[in-house]
């Protein structure tokens, strides 16, 4: 998957590296390019943990600017151009929901997190695009720590080494996170058990 | 039958396609695009801002060069006291003063034009003034002797000393040199032939 997104980089001709040097110069047409490359991946992240469209809008182009404002930070020696991106826009939601108060830790041993439930009306849940709709509902409701390692490990296919540089935690803690959002989430496809009368083993 | 992880596996597949489908907002681009172009001119500034702070470094090294120089150059300067002498030049208008008082007094006998020349036998303390020529002066005579008018009449000295001194051109006037009025007092360095009674007999200026 690393090489995949290292390859991606070189899309249109120009590395990002080319492509920063010449956004620093002034070319808008490299800004340009280096946005429609990698804008999606920001905005989606940031959109998926903010929930908020406006937040997802202010921090993707906060994390754009920091590109041309702090040159010297990004180091492609050390890592990919999304992935920087990506720890930047991390970084500005971090602060986003610390002045919000809505950070939530995931280490301690109580965890605070109440599945919808099927109990009262399965029949609601019956078909597969119900069970998608509340898988969905359960990865907003996942506490942010899990979340963050879900949407870059399951959606953006980010190995665990780049998540592990853009969470700024060891593999091992990220793999143990993924884990714990899994099975935080397969309690909602029981109802998909339920119907086809084959339980999962537990 | 699916097992439940291959199921949420599925279900995840289907949500990774419907969110890798969003797209980032185009009307960003256009503002990041103005953006970088503003940013180039201030990263022109910085550029700026980093010349002159060189400037301003490589300005401070050379004045503590300078200082250095300055203050070892004093230092050097010191030990040497024959070089605490600072010698002034003769005035313009002393010049034709002193010739004058060249042609009309006796003539200074030729062994006794260098100060090198002389022998010091006295044995008197010196006044701490008095300057003394010595090997290595940087001092030159600009004049030869000059007898004093106001030494006329005075026996002729058995031994003669000279004596370095700094001298108001006002004050040229109390040995008998006629000095213009219209002349602003200034020091100049002169040497005086004074015989063993201390009286002065003649007088050179030096530069």
């Amino acid at each position: 998957m690393f090489e995949r997104l290292r390859s991606g980089e070189r899309v249109g001709g120009e590395s990002d590296t080319d492509l920063h040097r010449a956004a620093l110069r002034g070319n808008g047409e490299a800004m340009a390019t280096l946005y429609r490359r990698h804008g999606p991946l920001v905005y989606r992240f940031t959109l998926r943990m903010s929930q908020n469209p406006s937040i997802a809008e202010e921090v993707t182009q906060e994390v754009f600017l920091a590109l041309l404002r702090h040159t010297d930070r990004f180091d492609p020696s050390r890592s990919a151009l999304s992935t920087w991106l990506c720890s930047i826009a991390r970084n500005q939601l971090s602060k986003y929901f610390e002045r919000n108060m809505r950070y939530q830790s995931v280490d301690e041993d109580e965890e605070t997190f109440d599945p919808p439930s099927f109990e009262d009306s399965p029949a609601l849940w019956l078909t597969r695009k119900e069970v998608v709709e509340a898988v969905r509902q359960g990865i907003d409701t996942l506490p942010v720590p899990l979340k963050e390692v879900l949407l870059l490990c399951e959606f953006e296919d980010m190995t665990y080494e780049q998540a592990a540089y853009i969470l700024n935690v060891p593999i091992g803690t990220i793999r143990s996170r993924l884990h714990r959002a899994k099975l935080r989430l397969q309690p909602l496809l029981r109802p998909v058990a339920t119907v086809t009368g084959k339980e999962s083993p537990r | 039958m699916k097992h439940p992880e291959n199921e949420l596996d599925r279900v995840l597949y289907q949500l990774r396609r419907e969110h890798q489908s969003i797209e980032a907002p185009s009307f960003l681009e256009e503002s990041l695009v103005q953006k970088a172009r503003l940013n180039a001119g201030s990263n022109k500034s910085l550029r700026w801002s980093w010349t002159r702070e060189w400037a301003w470094g490589l300005g401070f090294v050379l004045l503590a060069i300078a200082s250095t120089v300055t203050w070892w150059l004093s230092i050097h300067a010191s030990s040497h006291p024959s070089q605490q002498i600072v010698a002034h030049p003769v005035p313009a208008a002393l010049t034709p003063v002193i010739e004058q008082a060249a042609t009309t007094s006796r003539s200074v006998p030729q062994g006794q034009t260098g100060a090198r020349q002389i022998t010091q036998t006295s044995s008197k303390p010196r006044r701490p003034a008095v300057q003394r020529p010595q090997a290595g002066d940087s001092l030159v005579a600009t004049t030869s002797f000059l007898p004093l008018p106001v030494s006329e009449g005075l026996p002729e000295p058995l031994q003669q000393s000279v004596v370095r001194t700094r001298i108001l051109t006002s004050s040229l006037s109390q040995y008998g040199l006629d000095v213009p009025a219209s002349l602003q007092p200034q020091f100049v360095s002169a040497e005086f032939l004074v015989g063993e009674d201390g009286l002065p007999r003649a007088i050179r200026f030096v530069q």
